[in-house]
């Protein structure tokens, strides 16, 4: 599959090209002023309003920097969560790379690697560069029961 | 002055103690070693005596002894020749021995029983029935009898039982145990009324006792024997032997015989017990009869198991001594006597001279010369013709000189006593003038140098500043040179600058254009980076229709990454650049600013400096005018200085002279005062003879 990188704390991660619209500059937000800490707030793509989520706080715990080099990745998730609608959500990320060719389905199973909460993660494998996750971005907005708490006509109705 | 003197010192007292006393010492030390000599040698020569004495009784004894032995060893020898068992000629031979013999009382000879086997015959021609004893055996004993008609009696021995039959068992004893014919002498006894002692001497034949023969011998000879001897040494003489007396010269207590008496009953039991102690060393002891110390001195008799014991009283030799002693003392406490008034009467008479010059000079001491208060005595003591007189006559002559001496010292005295005062007032005068003009002099001296210091240290300074305004000149001159040609290369350096700082201005502006552009650059080249990305994700959504599409993506993508980069550098390197010229621009003008400020410094300088060399070229010529006169001076002061110091030391000389002649006219003084004092002490005749009448005025 085709997957683009991306490097949050020296670590690098992998998001499949399917799930991804386009790649955005960083634009200025409106911050949520409530829910969790990796939901920034809103931002305006082409007059549509998408939530902005931070890629750092969910995989390092930690906000990510503002650099030149950071982008909005603005990507398109199948979840049930929404009355098994798709819907769009803008990832805040450090840098990106790509895109490259990359093969995650032969990577196996790691052991140690299976507890709750971390669905979002997906198999690990290693090229020239050195290791690489792959990101289930879906899972990301499955996993945690703070953003179902949201009122979803903050989702549906923009 | 007159000082009462003591016995002990004085001329009597030290001759007595220095004279006499030694004297009798001496004489006292000889006496007493004569003495202790002469106790010495009396008891040597008493010891001698008594040694003497005992030997002669002991020689004596043993003389007797050895005899009468010797007559019962004649018997036996004849017995065991051949006369045994020959009764009647043993009868006569033993008669015979007993008429040529006076000294002895009594022969005999006695055979065991029947040991001639001869018993049983009894009574025969020449053997009478009382030559027999019990059972017919031969026991005769032949003593003298002064009843019978040839003055001899024979009769049978007494059988001898008990310690009474000692003679007869003693030797029988001993010649069975030994075998040998052992002479014994029995302890005197009573045999039928007479004090006798047994000389008796065993008979053995072909080695059997058979017998005794023996000798008796009356115990008066000896005693008279012994008496004689014990008057010559005036000592007493005891015998003993078996534990009783045989012989003594003296008496028992109470006027008891001592003869055939036990020595351990008798009084002088414990001196016997003495003589194992003593041996043949005399000893002294208390007598237990006389009551008094006694010398003893033991003796064994060699024939017969005797001892003698010789006594003689301590007092017989101390007697004489005593006598001799006493008789030293006596003569030389005479001496003493006589020489201690023979001194005591020489002494008296110097020492009453000796008292009278005594006075005389005690007198004259006192300052009395006139002579009226001389005694009697001392008139006296100048009568005489020895030393002692001499030196009173020397007295009154002494005291006579004195009077004129003194006399003439009075005079004296007054007339020295008014020159020595006028001295004194006159070296005070002059002591004071040479203080006052020495101490002037001292201040101008003083005065001088500080002067003449000044002066050197002035000329110093001047000398100083003068060389210095001569360096001062010569920089002076060097430095307005230099300063011209800065004055010109800085002009020039100002223009230079202007030029630069316009220059810079302008590449400033061209700076801030290139920033411009290369913000352009860089925002086009993020947008391409981007669309190159979003394309390649369209191109592989596309599918295998979107692959060529996909590598034109990335060759944009990485073209935008390198232009980004680029541009980055060249803006980096531009603002940089703007920065330094911003910074050259600013630093250039305020240089300029301080070079136009040097310049103007500089050329005030220079007119100044032309000012001060003008001055000091103008000062040299004062300078050396006020040195010259600075050393003329100096040289002046030098000399007043020396000139001053010269009259000071002077007057500090003269000073001292007046002090010193002060201090002697004032010793002078009281030398004079002195003497004076001291011939007043002296009173002499016409001033006695004038305080009489003023005393009885």
């Amino acid at each position: 599959m085709h997957v683009l990188f991306t490097i949050v704390n020296e670590r690098r991660f992998a998001i499949d090209c399917a799930e991804i619209i386009e790649v955005l500059p960083v634009v200025s937000h409106r911050p949520a002023g409530t829910g969790p800490a990796w939901l920034l707030g809103l931002i305006n793509v082409r007059g549509e309003l998408l939530p902005l989520v931070d890629l750092s706080v969910i995989v390092d715990g930690k906000p990510t920097q503002p650099k030149l080099a950071s982008r909005i990745v603005v990507l398109r998730l199948e979840t049930e969560l929404f009355s098994s609608q798709a819907t769009k959500v803008g990832l805040l990320v450090p840098e990106i790379a790509g895109p490259v060719m990359r093969d995650f389905d032969a990577a196996g199973v790691h052991a140690g690697f299976a507890f709750t909460g971390g669905s979002h993660l997906g198999p690990t494998i290693a090229d020239e560069d050195g290791m690489v996750q792959l990101l289930r971005c879906r899972r990301i907005l499955e996993g945690d029961a703070a953003l179902r708490q949201l009122p979803a006509t903050a989702w549906e109705q923009p | 002055m007159s000082r009462a003197v003591t016995f002990r010192k004085s001329l009597l007292g030290r001759s007595l103690l220095l004279g006499v006393l030694p004297a009798a010492a001496v004489v006292f030390v000889i006496v007493g070693i004569n003495s202790f000599r002469a106790w010495n040698n009396v008891n040597a020569r008493f010891e001698t005596d008594l040694r003497a004495a005992t030997e002669l009784a002991v020689g004596e004894i043993d003389l007797r002894n050895q005899r009468n032995i010797d007559m019962a060893r004649i018997l036996v020898a004849s017995q065991e020749a051949a006369m045994f068992g020959r009764r009647a000629e043993t009868l006569d031979m033993l008669e015979n021995v007993l008429r040529s013999n006076p000294s002895i009382c009594g022969t005999y000879v006695a055979y065991e029983p029947d040991a001639d086997g001869a018993d049983a015959l009894g009574a025969q021609e020449g053997v009478p029935a009382n030559a027999l004893g019990a059972g017919g055996r031969f026991f005769a004993y032949v003593k003298r009898d002064a009843k019978s008609p040839d003055g001899i009696q024979i009769e049978p021995l007494v059988e001898p039982v008990g310690e009474d039959g000692l003679w007869y068992l003693l030797p029988k004893e001993r010649a069975q145990r030994s075998g040998v014919a052992d002479p014994v002498i029995t302890k005197p006894y009573n045999y039928r009324g007479a004090d006798i002692i047994e000389h008796v001497v065993p008979i053995v034949v072909k080695g059997k006792f058979v017998g005794v023969a023996g000798v008796d011998v009356a115990l008066t000879g000896l005693q008279e024997r012994l008496k004689d001897i014990s008057q010559r040494l005036g000592a007493d003489v005891f015998i003993e032997t078996r534990g009783y007396f045989v012989a003594a010269t003296t008496d028992g207590e109470k006027g008891t015989s001592l003869r055939t008496t036990r020595v351990a009953e008798s009084l002088l039991s414990p001196v016997f017990r003495d003589i194992v102690v003593h041996g043949s060393r005399p000893w002294e002891a208390i007598d237990p009869i006389l009551h008094e110390e006694c010398v003893y001195l033991a003796a064994t008799v060699p024939t017969g198991e005797w001892r003698v014991l010789v006594r003689k009283p301590t007092r017989v030799a101390t007697e004489a001594v005593t006598t001799t002693i006493i008789g030293n003392v006596r003569t030389a406490v005479i001496g003493v006597v006589v020489i201690l008034v023979l001194l005591s009467v020489g002494a008296v008479s110097i020492s009453r001279r000796v008292r009278a010059a005594k006075g005389i000079a005690e007198r004259i001491a006192g300052g009395d010369l006139s002579g009226g208060s001389a005694t009697a005595l001392e008139s006296k003591a100048a009568t005489g013709a020895d030393e002692s007189a001499e030196l009173v006559r020397a007295m009154h002559q002494m005291n006579d000189e004195l009077v004129s001496i003194v006399s003439a010292v009075r005079g004296a005295c007054v007339r020295l006593a008014a020159t020595s005062a006028q001295l004194a007032a006159t070296s005070h005068e002059q002591r004071a003038t040479v203080g006052a003009f020495g101490e002037s002099t001292s201040q101008i001296a003083a005065a001088i140098r500080e002067i003449s210091a000044t002066g050197i240290a002035l000329q110093r300074t001047i000398e100083s500043v003068d060389a210095g305004a001569r360096r001062a000149s010569e920089s002076a001159a060097k430095g307005r040179t230099r300063l011209d040609s800065v004055a010109s290369s800085m002009s020039r350096l100002d223009v230079a600058t202007s030029e630069i700082a316009g220059r810079l201005e302008i590449i400033a502006e061209k700076a801030a254009a290139i920033g411009t552009v290369v913000v352009t650059i860089t925002k086009v080249a993020e947008q391409t980076n981007l669309l190159s990305v979003n394309a390649a994700i369209e191109a592989e959504k596309a599918g295998d229709a979107g692959l060529g599409f996909l590598v034109v993506a990335r060759e944009i993508r990485r073209l935008a990454d390198q232009t980004a980069g680029a541009s980055l550098d060249i803006e980096r390197i531009v603002g940089q650049m703007q920065s330094s010229v911003t910074a050259g621009v600013e630093e250039m003008s305020r240089f300029t600013g301080e070079m136009r400020t040097g310049t103007g410094d500089v050329q005030q300088i220079v007119g100044d400096l032309g000012g001060i060399i003008a001055q000091i070229d103008a000062s040299f010529a004062s300078f050396g005018e006020v040195r010259s006169g600075m050393t003329t001076q100096a040289m002046g002061v030098s000399q007043i200085e020396q000139a001053v110091m010269q009259v000071a030391a002077g007057a500090q000389q003269s000073s001292r002279s007046a002090v010193e002649f002060g201090r002697v006219a004032d010793e002078l003084a009281h030398a004079v005062a002195v003497l004076q004092d001291a011939a007043a002490r002296f009173k002499l005749r016409e001033e006695s003879a004038a305080t009489t009448e003023e005393g009885a005025a």
